[in-house]
Order: structure tokens, then C-alpha cells, then sequence
């Protein structure tokens, strides 16, 4: 409890400084919502060009949540620890950071939550009641369990810890490298093509989804929707579930001894 | 107290040709060189002393207040702050000390003041009558109700160095580093800082280490001065001695017109130079004062302007550094 309340303001100093720029809020906004119309007209020429009705077992309703959920998951694991460390190194503000009684790493995931907390109430929020809306208008066919989305629930807070880690150590490459700009893109394009984010993984050849199936990205987003669709089998949810949970355990091991590291290394900016 | 043995901290850096081609090449090859930025320093200061740590750009002040708040890792030698190594125990160190590094700002940067205040509040866990008690002493050294409300982002150099330093001191540190605390603010705020320094350092008997290029502000407030010059310490005792050993501080200089002649053989320890109509005279302040100089000069020539200058500290450790203690 007292951990708590340590870093507890972290989380509304990230919340009030992003309601200090409102403006910047509605234009992502509209960039989401952009985002979404052209992925929806796309699939719907795709699906129109190719004759076929269900491509890899989706349909074209079927693609269509899989666009919402994939946006929803998206902003729900949405935290970006690297962009902090860069901003942090590149300014030397980081010097500011480590003269306060605070763990980084936490206070990292505490700044993360608050992102996350703006993404649930200006994204993820809107976001699902036009999903719902739509539903009903165009028919997408889409069932809500309550179970699934109690499982949908832990596997976010899952995925949200493993894109944490994963982005954290990516961060701590900055460390090294001073910039961060080589870093961001590496990490967004390999986050990209196997996280699912950018088509579902079953579109891709089967030896493809192997190599994504084991690596981490997938984890983050392609797993919870899946989830949500309904597309887990009952006595998959375990087995799941735990290999979430076996690459947090993985992934705090290796952060933790990469910041003894980098500490040891640190260099800050500006004298 | 603060104890430290035989300090150093050595960087690595790489070197780069110039141009795109010795950029290119710098990414395969590149040089390395090691720095040593702190060079085996060792001091002792106690509780409730402010003491200056001065020296030129570069001479290692910043990388030993680094080392000092657990931020950097020193590469060799012992620190104690209050009996705890701030690099292995940096949290717990953390509580012990506050810090201001005037070039930056542990304030945030897009809310209010107020708000900073109250995030520092829970972090370091300071009860509410101990905090409301601190606000009230700063706020009557500051003014701070003034710009409480205002974002950061709004303030003024002079107000965001009174917030920094407040904010640095809400948990009441036993140890305080200040780096450059005083750089860039006018004269009024200067004198503001300095008293509020010794106010704070009366009323909560703080330990201050205070690093600056300013004479004025070790002259009012330091017990004693360390200075250092390529990561070594090249003197450490009191302003005092330093200025009276070592002589001419002050600079006189007088614009005449006409023939220009110059004696001050009756005065003690000066020296002058004549460059066409402008008569320079280095004088130990101690020792001559500065009315006895223009005197003479004036009975001597028409003098058409005059002027004083302070001797900065790079000249003094330059002094020092030329003539060794």
C-alpha cells in the first residue's frame, strides 16, 4: 500500500500533463478513427477482389472486429518506457530522476499506466461503444461472454506487462546509443509484423506464425484478441495464459540484469 | 557528514574524425580515450558546514556531485554520505540528501507548481503538518503564493530556482548539493538565493556543498572552499587565505586623455600596465584600497572613465594553478 502511494502520482502527473494538451488528444483521436476507415475500406476491397466469402477462417464481419479489437488491445498495451528513457537521456533529466527515492523501472510503468489511463477514457471507451453500435446496425455477429472477457481482462494486464519489458529493454538500448530515433523503428517494425497488429497472424505462411507464435509480440496483442473472439478453446486458456506469464517472468530476468549493467555505464548528458 | 576517500571516476570516450567520411569510418574503428575526470580526491566535511566547491569548466565539480547523489558509479575509491554509499544504497541515500542542478529542473514541467509539491510530498512521504511547516518558512523566503498556481513551463529563471530549491528541501535533507544554484539569475534573485541558503542552513543546520563560478556567493556563504582543477584538489581552506596569498583580485582600469603617466610606486603591492590612453592596475583589495589607487591616478592624469572589475575564479584557480599552493 505504501509502494502505492509512492508512485501512485506518477500516474496523475502523466494524466494531467496530457489533459494540459487537449488539443493534441483530439487530433489522435482522429487519427484512430482514420486508422480504422481505411483498414475497413481495404479489407472490404480486398474481400471483394478475391471472390471469396472467408480468407484463412475470417469473413469480412469477422475482420472487422478483429480491426476494433485490435485497436482496442493496441491502446490498452500501449505503454512506451523507451520513449521516456529517451526523453529522459537526450534532456539529462534522467540525472533528476535517480536523485529521487524511487525505483526507475517502477516509476517507468507508473508513468505507462497513466498513458494507458488516457487511452482507456479517450480511445478504448469511444472506441468500444461505436464497436457495439455497429454490431447491432451492421449485424457484425460478435457475442460478449462474461467469461472471455474476464480471461481477456488478466491476458491484458499480462500483455501490458510483457510490452512493458520488452519495450523497457529496448530502452535501455539508449543507454548505449545515445539516440533513440534507430531504436523506436527497429522496435516498431518488428512489433509490427509479429505482434498481429498489422494483419491477423493466420494470414501469414505457417512457418511464419511459428517464429511468431514463440516470440514475445504476439503475446501483446494477437493473443488477448483472439481472446476475445472466442477463438481460444476453453482448455487452451491455461496453456496460454501460462506462456504469458512464463515470458514476463523471462523478460523481468533479463531487464533486471541489463539496468545492473547499465548503471554501471551511465553517462549523463550536458556536465 | 561527508567522507570521501581517494574518489575517481574515469570516462571512455571515442573519438571521431571529422566530416562524413570520419563519421562513416568512426562507426567501424574509433578511438579510445580515457579521461580522468575525477582523479583520487579525498575530503571530509561535517554537519551543518557550507562548503564551496569551485574550479574551471570541465574540472570534474559536477561528475563529484554526481557521484555523491549515487547517480554515477565512481570507478574508484569511497563515499559515505551519513554513513551509507550512495552508489550501492542510492535510494536509501536518496532521503538523505536534496538537489539542485541549476542548469535543469526536477519540476514538472506541464503542471502547476502546487502539483510538483504534492507529488514530491508522497513520494518522499512527508506528513502533512511537516510539509504545511516547510511550505510556510519557503513560502516567506520566496514568495512562492505568488506562482504556485502557474505551470512550470510559465515561470521565470528566477521563480523556477526558488521552486527547485524548495522542492529540493521539502523532505528535509541533512545533505544539500547545489550545482551552480545562482547561474543565470539577476542580481536581486542572487541575493535572494544566498540568504535563503543561510537561512535554511541556520534553521535546519542543512550541510550545504555548493558548486559555483560566482565569487560573491562563496564569499557570503562558504565556511571553507575546495577547489580542484583536472580532478584533483589543488587547495582547500578558507576564502580568506586564498585571496590574501594569493594577490591581485581586483582589476582598475582607467580611460584619460592626453599624455598618460602612471606613478604608484608609494603603494603597496600593485601592479600597472598602460596600453595608449588606459591604465590597468591589479590590486590586492586586502592591502590597497581602491580610493588611494584612483587618487593617485587622478592627480596624475584627466581621467575621462573608471571602472572595477572582480577577478573571476578561472583566473584565480589559474593563479594558483600556475603558482602552486
Amino acid at each position: 500500500m505504501k509502494f502505492f502511494k509512492k508512485y501512485r502520482p506518477f500516474i496523475r502527473g502523466e494524466i494531467e500533463s496530457a489533459l494540459e494538451y487537449r488539443m493534441s488528444l483530439v487530433i489522435w483521436f482522429f487519427i484512430e478513427c482514420l486508422y480504422i476507415l481505411v483498414a475497413y475500406f481495404t479489407w472490404k476491397a480486398v474481400f471483394r477482389s478475391s471472390g471469396e466469402s472467408v480468407i484463412e477462417g475470417y469473413t469480412f464481419t469477422a475482420m472487422v472486429v478483429y480491426l476494433f479489437m485490435q485497436r482496442i488491445v493496441f491502446n490498452l498495451t500501449f505503454i512506451q518506457p523507451h520513449w521516456y528513457i529517451t526523453d529522459d537521456i537526450k534532456s539529462g533529466s534522467i540525472a533528476m530522476q535517480l536523485i529521487k527515492p524511487i525505483n526507475y523501472q517502477v516509476q517507468l510503468f507508473f508513468r505507462g499506466i497513466g498513458t494507458i489511463a488516457i487511452n482507456l477514457m479517450f480511445f478504448v471507451g469511444p472506441f468500444f461503444i461505436l464497436f457495439i453500435i455497429m454490431n447491432q446496425v451492421l449485424n457484425l455477429g460478435f457475442d460478449l461472454s462474461w467469461i472471455n472477457l474476464g480471461i481477456f481482462t488478466i491476458s491484458i494486464v499480462f500483455g501490458l506487462l510483457i510490452n512493458f519489458l520488452v519495450s523497457y529493454s529496448f530502452g535501455l538500448l539508449v543507454f548505449f546509443t545515445i539516440g533513440g530515433f534507430g531504436i523506436w523503428q527497429l522496435k516498431r517494425g518488428v512489433e509490427m509484423l509479429f505482434s498481429g497488429m498489422l494483419i491477423p497472424l493466420a494470414l501469414f505462411p505457417l512457418w511464419f506464425q511459428r517464429i511468431a507464435d514463440f516470440l514475445p509480440f504476439s503475446k501483446v496483442i494477437y493473443v488477448p484478441i483472439r481472446i476475445i473472439m472466442g477463438s481460444v478453446e476453453m482448455n487452451e486458456v491455461v496453456s496460454v495464459l501460462t506462456n504469458q506469464l512464463l515470458w514476463i517472468g523471462i523478460m523481468f530476468i533479463v531487464t533486471t540484469l541489463f539496468w545492473r549493467k547499465t548503471t554501471k555505464k551511465l553517462v549523463i548528458m550536458g556536465g | 557528514m561527508i567522507t570521501v576517500k581517494e574518489l575517481k571516476k574515469d570516462f571512455i570516450k571515442y573519438e571521431k574524425d571529422s566530416g562524413l567520411l570520419g563519421m562513416l569510418k568512426g562507426i567501424f574503428n574509433a578511438k579510445k580515450t580515457i579521461t580522468k575526470a575525477v582523479d583520487g580526491i579525498s575530503f571530509q566535511i561535517n554537519e551543518g558546514e557550507i562548503v564551496g566547491y569551485i574550479g574551471a569548466n570541465g574540472a570534474g565539480k559536477s561528475t563529484t556531485i554526481k557521484m555523491l547523489t549515487g547517480i554515477l558509479t565512481p570507478t574508484g575509491g569511497e563515499i559515505l554520505v551519513n554513513g551509507v554509499d550512495p552508489s550501492k544504497e542510492r535510494i536509501k541515500n536518496a532521503y538523505n540528501i536534496g538537489v539542485v542542478f541549476g542548469q535543469r529542473t526536477q519540476l514538472w514541467w506541464d503542471l502547476p507548481l502546487g502539483e510538483t509539491f504534492g507529488i514530491l510530498k508522497e513520494i518522499y512521504g512527508v506528513s502533512e503538518e511537516d510539509y504545511k511547516e516547510r511550505y510556510k518558512f519557503f513560502n516567506d523566503l520566496f514568495g512562492l503564493d505568488e506562482f504556485i498556481k502557474s505551470p512550470v513551463r510559465t515561470l521565470s529563471l528566477g521563480q523556477r530556482m526558488r521552486a527547485d530549491i524548495t522542492a529540493s528541501l521539502l523532505h528535509n535533507p541533512s545533505v544539500l548539493y547545489l550545482d551552480e544554484p545562482t547561474i543565470g539569475l539577476d542580481v536581486v534573485a542572487k541575493q535572494q538565493m544566498r540568504e535563503a541558503i543561510r537561512e535554511l542552513n541556520k534553521k535546519y543546520n542543512t550541510t550545504v556543498i555548493l558548486t559555483t563560478h560566482d565569487l560573491d556567493d562563496i564569499e557570503e556563504l562558504c565556511d571553507r572552499i575546495i577547489m580542484i582543477d583536472k580532478g584533483k584538489i589543488i587547495y582547500e581552506g578558507t576564502l580568506r587565505d586564498i585571496k590574501d596569498t594569493y594577490g591581485y583580485i581586483k582589476t582598475v582600469s582607467f580611460e584619460c586623455s592626453g599624455d598618460v603617466i602612471c606613478d604608484l610606486s608609494n603603494l603597496e603591492d600593485v601592479k600597472v600596465e598602460i596600453q595608449d590612453s588606459k591604465i590597468t592596475v591589479h590590486y590586492n583589495k586586502h592591502k590597497v584600497a581602491v580610493s588611494d589607487i584612483a587618487k593617485e591616478v587622478m592627480d596624475q592624469n584627466k581621467v575621462l572613465d573608471m571602472s572595477v572589475q572582480e577577478q573571476d575564479i578561472e583566473v584565480l584557480v589559474g593563479n594558483i594553478y600556475q603558482k602552486g599552493v
